[in-house]
């Protein structure tokens, strides 16, 4: 006979609904249905990116830096891959300003996305290589950071695991701020440490 | 600012009254201006404090149009004032609700609380619909009273689910936290009950879980908030104004108020 928890409850599914349920406003209403629901598995990620359709959301209402200290720390409960990833860019969308997000690889193979058009995947991969060379200089991290790419600012972060490194970025109409890029590697590590 | 907190649950008969009157009552007493407000068509919040139940309330100051804090009443704490529902005829439950969302009108409550209260307190029907809605489309916090018992558990995540549609609707309110309530290390159901809890919910739980203890009857038998119940009030009592205090700090109520300093017990 299975063992079964006096709730009945599954584990990811209240992560999930924690992580709708709490936390600061969601300051676009109904914004955030369009863009929660859609959340893709990873291996569609690539194949159907949604980006295009979803118009720039001001995800933190104008509030700016308030809004953005107020961000909750992401909590990863499950242990299954896909589903880490799919929190993560939920809980990237949720809370910092952008209109798109996408989980890569450092080989730049798109783990998950959402919201960046195919162009902007593609720049992934090109963009991990040649910050690697970035790297070898003495005293620069270049870990995280911002590029123009004309109308939209990509931001990234990395976290590096004995796995490889990953590689967590945002497209939206503003660089983000030092303290969310912090947030964003956080959170990217909390995700990257289980996988 | 003017803090707004609902006290919810889709299951009845988990303790969100008993609850929401002695969190308002241990709110009361750290000083913060408190403002109860009974938005249960069945007037629990009347129904448990002598003096109260046949009352106007919330509902008389609908129906007539009156503002919806006309009915509020002052209590022996100079900082805690309630606000009971009243009596409502049981054929008008229903007109009851759909009056009160016509007119906005806990939503008001909240917004008119502002100059006068640090805190305002819903204790809310059971169900989802009505006015639980109204009081979680109103507030701010909304904390989840669980029963320490298999089915207030199972049916938990109901709550989050409408707490997480109401926020992607546009809604301010965000759950602040679940506490256990009536548990008992004894039970080997409520103890797993309360495992499970704290397994599923891990961080959003409260450390603090409401005992059941056969105080909580006397104190209903009395109509009286804990605290009150006697001159010298039960140790159970302390159990809310722990709980108050992990509100406070989950609120971030007193971060950098510089008179909080610590107080030299001899001068």
């Amino acid at each position: 006979m299975t063992h079964r928890s006096v709730s009945w409850t599954d584990a990811e599914s209240v992560a999930q609904l924690l992580a709708r349920a709490t936390g600061p406003k969601r300051a676009a209403p109904g914004g955030a249905v369009a863009r929660l629901a859609p959340v893709m598995p990873a291996a569609a990620a690539v194949a159907k990116p949604r980006l295009a359709s979803v118009p720039p959301v001001a995800v933190a209402g104008g509030r700016g830096a308030e809004a953005t200290a107020a961000v909750p720390r992401l909590q990863q409960y499950s242990d299954n891959p896909s589903d880490r990833l799919d929190l993560l860019l939920a809980w990237t969308l949720d809370h910092q300003r952008c209109t798109g997000a996408f989980i890569a690889d450092d080989n730049g193979l798109t783990l998950a996305a959402h919201g960046i058009s195919e162009a902007h995947v593609s720049l992934v991969g090109p963009l991990l290589s040649a910050l690697l060379a970035v790297r070898s200089i003495p005293g620069v991290d270049a870990t995280a950071g911002a590029l123009w790419l004309g109308t939209n600012m990509m931001s990234w972060v990395e976290a590096r695991t004995h796995r490889g490194g990953f590689c967590l970025g945002t497209v939206g109409p503003e660089a983000l701020s030092t303290q969310a890029l912090e947030q964003l590697k956080d959170a990217l590590e909390t995700t990257v440490r289980g996988l | 600012m003017t803090l707004s907190i609902a006290f919810a649950s889709l299951k009845g008969g988990v303790g969100k009254t008993t609850t929401a009157l002695n969190c308002a009552f241990a709110f009361a007493r750290r000083s913060s201006r408190t403002l109860l407000v009974d938005s249960d068509p069945q007037g629990a919040i009347g129904l448990s404090l002598d003096g109260v139940a046949e009352r106007p309330g919330l509902a008389a100051s609908l129906a007539n149009g009156e503002s919806p804090l006309a009915a509020v009443i002052k209590t022996r704490l100079p900082e805690l004032h309630i606000l009971p529902m009243g009596p409502v005829p049981a054929l008008d439950v229903d007109a009851l609700s759909q009056t009160a969302r016509e007119n906005d009108v806990l939503r008001r409550i909240v917004d008119r609380s502002q100059q006068e209260y640090d805190v305002v307190i819903f204790d809310t029907p059971a169900g989802l619909g009505g006015m639980t809605r109204l009081a979680l489309e109103a507030v701010e916090s909304v904390i989840a009273v669980a029963q320490c018992e298999p089915l207030a558990l199972r049916a938990l995540p109901r709550l989050l689910e409408l707490l997480a549609h109401l926020r992607e609707s546009g809604s301010d309110c965000s759950l602040l936290g679940v506490v256990g309530n009536m548990s008992s290390f004894r039970d080997p159901v409520v103890l797993a009950s309360l495992e499970d809890l704290w397994g599923l919910y891990r961080d959003r739980v409260f450390d603090t879980a409401i005992p059941r203890d056969s105080t909580f009857l006397q104190a209903s038998r009395a109509g009286v908030p804990l605290g009150l119940l006697s001159r010298r009030p039960p140790g159970v009592a302390a159990v809310f104004d722990s709980l108050v205090g992990e509100i406070e700090g989950r609120l971030g109520v007193h971060e950098g108020a510089i008179d909080d300093a610590p107080i030299r017990l001899v001068d």
